[in-house]
């Protein structure tokens, strides 16, 4: 069958074509993304307004060079759009745009939770995953991203458990407000990680927020506090110079990585999860990817993570999710009674 | 009013304490820059009108809304927006704010109050700052 994927909860504009065979191949015909990070460059961050005027300018571009021909989109079995959550203003240019084309082609239509989609990226990036099938549930997912930490325990397709949050800021948040203390720009993730690679990772001490506590929640507004802590003091002793920014830029990486890395292992052990699953931009992160790997490995937990591409927003994963949840597509109605929101949640503690 | 904290646990407290003032329709302004505490007072406040979901960072959805298991006196919701953000006034129509403000049901936080304050329709807001005090752990909190 023939999927339309499209994407647009929060800066990036995106379509994809998927194709899955009977037996459950995955061939992607096609994945446009359309980057908008230059726009928000200049503000520091993600402006919403200017994402969603610029979503309603590319999403018909967008679309049109993902279906590329008219014999593909005579073929087109399912459409699915991100409905959940993301900023309500950018999710309904989507939504509104897939449920005219649903109308129009009479096709059926699914609304995806993004969070959902970001953990079927590890299916995209890996061929194992696909062969695998329900042997490697139960699996526990950290999902990390601008607006997103989360740790979800899956027992099986479609069925989750929140295991735990981050009580004030996201991970990707808490990269961006560093990178912003120190004067580096937007986004902050790949910047601190290129810093961080030439800097010296033992210099400072970070704390480590929550890693004692006896439950699965995050914190990392702290880190933030701690970076400018460190920070002023530099300032009042003499000038911050690139070696002491690498410097920080390596502990704090540090810091967030072996916070991240030993709750998700200590969940893992303690659901006695077969697989460990990255997913959100954040997992794009090297070290967070390698550090992860080799404790689950010494538990001998299988451990994996989307390739770079699919780490960030895009519509492939959005396509894929409507695969695994094609069965709730209904011809009938979710054209007329889709609706976008901005803040449903995966899952729910039971 | 001038309050000095010593801790992130002092700053909730006094949000707690404050939050029993407050009748519904009001609009609090806060501006601090990163990391003085203005999430840590809008814990406190929520915690304070008896709600009991995390409140956490709204930077990346922009708004959260809790709603009071309890009314106090008219409020029967919390409406938490980050204009961190945020360039102006329209943007804060496109995020829908708009029916949430003057209701006599809500009360509106908003975080970086400063980005968008100039705005007129938006200037009658009750001003909180929070500022980084001389040793680490403190902050000055004006209320206006
Ligand atoms: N007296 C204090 N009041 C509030 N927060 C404090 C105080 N002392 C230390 N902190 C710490 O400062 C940080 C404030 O972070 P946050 O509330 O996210 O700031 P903002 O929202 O203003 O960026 C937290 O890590 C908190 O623990
Ligand atoms: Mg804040």
């Amino acid at each position: 069958m023939k999927i339309l994927g499209i994407e647009t909860s929060c800066d990036e504009t995106a379509a994809s074509l998927l194709e899955i065979s009977a037996i459950g191949k995955i061939k992607i015909l096609s994945s446009v993304v359309s980057s908008q990070i230059k726009t928000h460059q200049q503000y520091g961050g993600i402006v919403p307004e200017v994402a969603a005027r610029k979503h309603v300018q590319n999403i018909i571009p967008v679309i049109a060079k993902s279906i590329k021909t008219k014999s593909n989109f005579s073929k087109i079995d399912l459409i699915a759009v991100t409905s959940r959550p993301g900023l309500i203003t950018s999710l309904q240019i989507g939504v509104q745009t897939a449920k005219t084309l649903a109308y129009l082609w009479r096709v059926p239509l699914i609304g995806i939770n993004h969070l959902e989609a970001h953990i079927y990226s590890n299916w995209l990036s890996n061929d194992k995953l696909q062969k695998l099938g329900r042997k490697i549930f139960p699996a526990v997912c950290l999902l990390v991203s601008g607006g997103h930490t989360e740790l979800i325990l899956m027992k099986n397709f479609g069925q989750y458990e929140l295991l735990g949050q981050t009580r004030d800021d996201a991970v990707g948040e808490a990269f961006d407000k560093v990178a912003k203390l120190l004067n580096l720009g937007y986004p902050g993730g790949p910047v601190i990680e290129r810093y961080a690679k030439t800097g010296q990772n033992d210099k400072i001490e970070f704390p480590r927020p929550m890693i004692k506590a006896k439950n699965f929640d995050f914190s990392f507004s702290g880190l933030k506090t701690a970076v400018r802590y460190y920070l002023e003091q530099i300032k009042t002793n003499g000038k911050l110079n690139q070696k002491m920014i690498q410097d920080i830029c390596s502990a704090f990486q540090k810091a967030v990585v072996e916070v991240l890395t030993y709750k998700t292992i200590k969940a893992a052990t303690e659901f006695k999860a077969k697989t460990v699953l990255l997913g959100g931009g954040v997992s794009a992160n090297k070290l967070l990817r390698s550090n992860l790997k080799k404790q689950a490995q010494k538990l001998d937990i299988a451990c994996y993570y989307p390739k770079f591409k699919y780490t960030q927003d895009n519509a492939v994963m959005i396509a894929l999710a409507g695969y695994f949840n094609r069965k709730k597509a209904n011809l009938q109605q979710n054209w007329q009674t889709l609706t976008s929101n901005p803040n449903l949640k995966l899952t729910s503690k039971k | 009013m001038k309050k000095v904290t010593h801790s992130a646990t002092e700053t909730k407290k006094l949000a707690i304490e404050l939050a029993k003032n407050f009748k519904g329709g009001e609009l609090l302004g806060l501006e601090g820059d990163l990391g003085s505490g203005k999430t840590v007072f809008v814990q406190g406040l929520a915690k304070g009108l008896g709600i009991k979901e995390k409140v956490n960072s709204p930077t990346f959805v922009l708004m959260k809304i809790y709603q009071l298991p309890k009314a106090v006196k008219q409020i029967t919701q919390l409406v938490h927006v980050d204009a961190y953000r945020l360039q102006g006034a329209q943007e804060f129509k496109d995020i829908g704010l708009d029916e949430y403000t003057d209701k006599k049901n809500t009360l509106v936080v908003i975080e970086w109050i400063d980005k968008v304050a100039k705005v007129k329709s938006w200037a009658k807001y009750k001003q909180i700052s929070f500022n980084f005090g001389e040793k680490p752990n403190n902050r000055t909190i004006l209320i206006k």
